[in-house]
């Protein structure tokens, strides 16, 4: 079963408020507003949904009611006995009742006025229909005043019970009033019971954890008990007995054999109330664990009492295979043993050994594996700071050089290596840019030979001999003709690179650009050839000037065929209908040019040489300038 | 403290230079330099960029299988210390960082070797070709030129002849 | 470097996928790896009703304390993108900047850590934060 929370029930509100609650959230989840122009059959679907939206409201506050307080059935038998007696079952179960009646007859009044609003024919109707059904509700809900009133209270106080889980190991402290249950629970638990010195201090159940070697246990404390039948026993002494009749736990009957508790060692021998008790309520502890605890042994011991007593006591323990455990509340006394034996005896330590796992690893082959004990550490002898010849430690050393803050521990001592002399060289790490850790091979030294030996047979192969490279005069000097080609090649392509990069800049043609006598020579120079012709003949040849002096005579005597070429080269209208066709082909054209139009002529169609308008006022010459703005409608 | 190998060029880093990137699956990269890490940032394949280590080795520009190799590795092997043994480990360290200068020498050598014959055809076909560059095409330079280039033949032919003999 | 705005990824088992930085909690100006720093969550993982609801499953603290969005976290700074010096003067430098989420005591909120941490956070007396660390560097 679940662990009962009865902290989580939603507050019940009082009849008043309720309707308040209801009504005002139907007035602001609903429409408002009804405006001239509604048709009738709106104004019907308005006031409806008003009625259906309280109803359903109603619906869902008491649903949720009476889902959350608990169902006696259903709750743990110990819960239901405890509020039977808290808070009389008849009662509680006639409140439920009721107001699950309530919720019924809502829900018909919601059906009868919807029914009725269907025919509702003026909005002044309806309104009316709906303040009927709304008031009716009411009415029926204001009714309810009292079940609410009570459930309210009902559940306030069972907020404030302890959360028993009646399902979790658990010590229960029961006796006689004012025996001391109280001031036990404090002593072993950090709950923080009320205690005073007189009887019927605890009224109610109270709970307690402690933790006892990782377990929780649960300590309950209840109400004491006094001597009578159980039909006159009162709510507060009815708590203790459902507690002990239901929850499975280990009891501890407490009994105070001094007189503080208020019923006096007189009335004790007479009648001993407390043993009375004990076998009045025996019953509820079978199948349980009993203890009897002796309390405020620092007052009586057992021991002291009159032997009657002292009998009766060893009656019960003989009988009932109880056990007697004494203690102190006050002196501390015992506490500590009472727990631990309570614990130990509780029939739980199966609980206990069942949560324990040891795990071993599973053995894969037959090699025993036994712990490794070094042989020094076998003889060694139990270290003892009094003994004179004990071990040196760390810390001794650290007092005899010095102190903490001078001595420095000197790890290096604890080096296994084979000459202790080694223990404190400084080992290289790094040498000629290599990390000798990488190097470090047992058998570095046969390596080291075989390498030498395969050196050797390079050596003998001839692997090492060098060709000597001879270089005569005629390969120098040709290779120095071909530099110098090569260098002059590369200044070529430089020089056409570096003109090519003048991208974006006029470029001259090379017919236009001006390249002088002395350029020539210079280059000409370099290659070792005689400029002086070129020279010459820049000197002696002159432009002739074929027409100098006479320039004013017409030029009547030209040949025709000069005359032509220059007046084709003037102007001429070039037709591109016929141009690149032969004469042949011109013809051929013209022929199916006259056919084509041919059709469309005769019937008087619109040829392509007819004027024609495709837009009679174009947009963009008839608007105005624009001004700022979009210019879409352009 | 160790000495490092750069993961873009493979030099050496000592304590104290060069950075360390850690990727997410905790793979370590540590560059020599900037210009290692930036590469790297850049996305580079070492293998394809000329100057490293790895380019080199890939494409036959050093040693790569030699014995002197197996010296130099991670072990993974604890060894208890003996100085004994240190002693020996330096001492082959430094022969055997002779021997492989010695062969890488070789190496080179052999890889080298055809180049000067290969640069003399080439010189002369550019002699042949590009002359006029250079110098006018004067007959005297011709001759001179021609000269050069007979001489070239005899000789070969006369190793030709050698060849033949031997 | 991470200051105000910065986006982290959160590399525990807590539930939340990236922290936006809203605080560096030494008052200084950037965070660096070791620094506590305050976020706010701004990705998490969705959390599964069926485990936390009963209860009965679900019995690591992380999954007990459910990182949803918008919440304010302590986190620790264990990898930047911004390199750190070390002791020997190099230089270490992690992919993406991350972090893991703290309780308000500065205990690590997750049981687990997934992925490097920078080994700077030992000397910064997070040896819970490297031992929980499937890979220190």
């Amino acid at each position: 079963m679940a662990l009962y929370n009865f902290k989580r029930i939603q507050p019940v509100p009082a009849a008043n408020d309720f309707l308040d609650i209801v009504l005002s959230r139907t007035q602001r989840k609903t429409p408002t507003v009804i405006h001239k122009s509604y048709k009738i059959g709106r104004i019907r679907q308005f006031y409806m949904r008003k009625v259906k939206f309280t109803q359903d409201t109603f619906e869902e506050k008491l649903k949720a009611m009476l889902e959350e307080f608990p169902k006696l059935d259903d709750i743990h038998p110990f819960y239901a006995d405890l509020m039977n007696v808290l808070y009389d079952k008849d009662h509680y179960k006639l409140a439920l009742g009721q107001i699950n009646t309530a919720r019924h007859l809502i829900d018909q009044v919601a059906k009868e006025y919807v029914r009725l609003l269907k025919f509702g024919d003026s909005l002044y109707r309806c309104k009316q229909l709906k303040k009927a059904a709304l008031g009716r509700m009411a009415t029926i809900m204001k009714r309810q005043k009292d079940s609410l009133a009570y459930l309210e209270q009902v559940r306030q106080h069972l907020s404030r019970l302890p959360s028993i889980d009646p399902n979790t190991r658990t010590l229960l402290v029961c006796g006689y009033p004012n025996v001391g249950k109280s001031s036990f629970m404090n002593k072993v638990t950090r709950a923080d019971v009320d205690v005073q010195p007189y009887a019927f201090t605890t009224k109610s159940l109270f709970v307690g954890h402690m933790d006892y070697k990782y377990l929780r246990w649960q300590v309950i404390d209840t109400p004491g008990i006094l001597d009578h039948p159980l039909e006159q026993m009162n709510t507060i002494e009815m708590q203790s007995v459902t507690a002990l009749a239901h929850l499975r736990a280990c009891i501890l009957f407490f009994m105070d054999l001094s007189e503080h508790c208020g019923y006096s060692v007189e009335d004790q021998i007479n009648d001993f109330y407390q043993i009375k008790l004990y076998h009045n309520i025996k019953p509820l502890f079978t199948n349980k664990p009993t203890f009897i605890v002796i309390n405020k042994i620092d007052i009586v011991r057992p021991e002291n009492l009159p032997v009657e007593q002292q009998d009766m006591l060893k009656e019960i323990t003989e009988k009932d295979g109880a056990q007697i455990i004494q203690l102190s509340c006050h002196t501390d006394e015992g506490v500590m043993d009472a727990r631990n034996i309570v614990k130990l005896k509780g029939q739980k330590i199966n609980d206990v050994i069942n949560k324990i796992h040891l795990a071993e690893p599973q053995a894969r082959d037959n090699v025993a594996r036994p712990p490794i004990i070094p042989e020094e550490v076998k003889g060694r002898s139990l270290f003892n700071i009094n003994d004179p010849n004990r071990r040196k430690l760390e810390r001794d050393l650290e007092v005899e050089n010095g102190g903490p803050g001078v001595y420095s521990v000197d790890l290096n001592k604890l080096y296994i290596v084979k000459d202790p002399e080694w223990k404190y060289d400084s080992i290289p790490e790094i040498i000629d840019g290599k990390n000798i850790a990488d190097f470090i091979d047992p058998d570095i030294q046969e390596k080291l030979d075989l390498l030498e030996r395969e050196e050797e047979r390079l050596e003998n192969e001839g692997v090492y001999d060098s060709v000597e490279e001879i270089v005569d005069s005629e390969d120098e000097a040709l290779r120095n003709l071909a530099t110098e080609i090569r260098e002059k090649k590369k200044s070529i392509i430089q020089a056409h690179r570096s003109k090519k990069m003048m991208k974006n800049r006029p470029i001259l043609p090379r017919t236009v650009k001006t390249k002088s006598i002395e350029e020539m020579e210079e280059q000409l120079g370099k290659l070792g050839l005689d400029t002086s012709a070129v020279r010459a003949r820049s000197l002696t040849r002159k432009r002739k000037r074929d027409d100098d002096g006479d320039s004013d005579h017409m030029d009547i005597d030209r040949s025709p065929s000069d005359l032509k070429s220059r007046r084709l080269g003037l102007s001429v209208t070039r037709d591109r209908s016929v141009a690149g066709l032969t004469i042949g082909q011109q013809k051929q054209t013209a022929k199916y040019r006259k056919f084509a139009q041919r059709r469309p002529n005769q019937h008087a169609k619109a040829g392509e040489a007819d004027r024609s308008i495709q837009v009679k006022r174009p947009k963009h010459l008839f608007s105005k300038k624009s001004s700022i703005g979009k210019r879409d409608w352009r | 403290m160790r000495l490092e190998k750069c993961y873009f060029c493979s030099s050496t880093i000592y304590p104290g230079h060069g950075t360390m990137f850690v990727r997410n699956d905790s793979k370590v990269f540590r560059f020599c330099r900037s210009k290692c890490n930036a590469a790297f940032k850049h996305k580079r394949n070492p293998r394809k960029v000329r100057w490293t280590k790895a380019f080199r080795k890939a494409a036959g520009k050093e040693m790569t299988i030699d014995s002197t190799f197996e010296f130099e590795k991670r072990r993974n092997v604890p060894v208890r210390y003996d100085r004994e043994l240190v002693t020996t480990t330096v001492k082959a360290l430094k022969r055997v960082t002779e021997i492989r200068a010695k062969r890488e020498r070789v190496f080179y050598k052999n890889r080298m070797a055809g180049n000067k014959e290969r640069e003399k055809a080439e010189f002369i076909s550019e002699v042949q070709r590009n002359i006029e560059l250079v110098q006018a095409p004067s007959t005297k330079i011709k001759t001179q030129v021609s000269k050069i280039l007979e001489k070239k033949t005899q000789k070969q032919l006369q190793e030709q002849d050698m060849e033949v003999d031997g | 470097m991470i200051q105000l705005k910065s986006i982290l990824n959160v590399i525990d088992n807590s539930g939340a996928i990236l922290a936006e930085c809203i605080r560096v909690a030494h008052g200084g100006r950037y965070g660096r790896i070791g620094d506590q720093i305050t976020v706010v969550i701004q990705k998490a993982r969705p959390i599964n009703t069926s485990t936390t609801g009963s209860g009965a499953t679900a019995s690591t603290t992380a999954a007990k304390i459910a990182i949803r969005r918008g919440e304010v976290r302590k986190a620790l700074v264990v990898r930047t993108r911004k390199e750190t010096r070390r002791a020997d003067g190099r230089y270490i430098r992690f992919d993406d900047n991350a972090c893991v989420l703290l309780n308000n005591r500065g205990e690590p909120l997750g049981t687990r850590i997934l992925g490097v941490v920078a080994a700077e956070l030992r000397g910064k007396k997070w040896g819970k934060v490297i031992s929980l660390a499937p890979k220190v560097v």
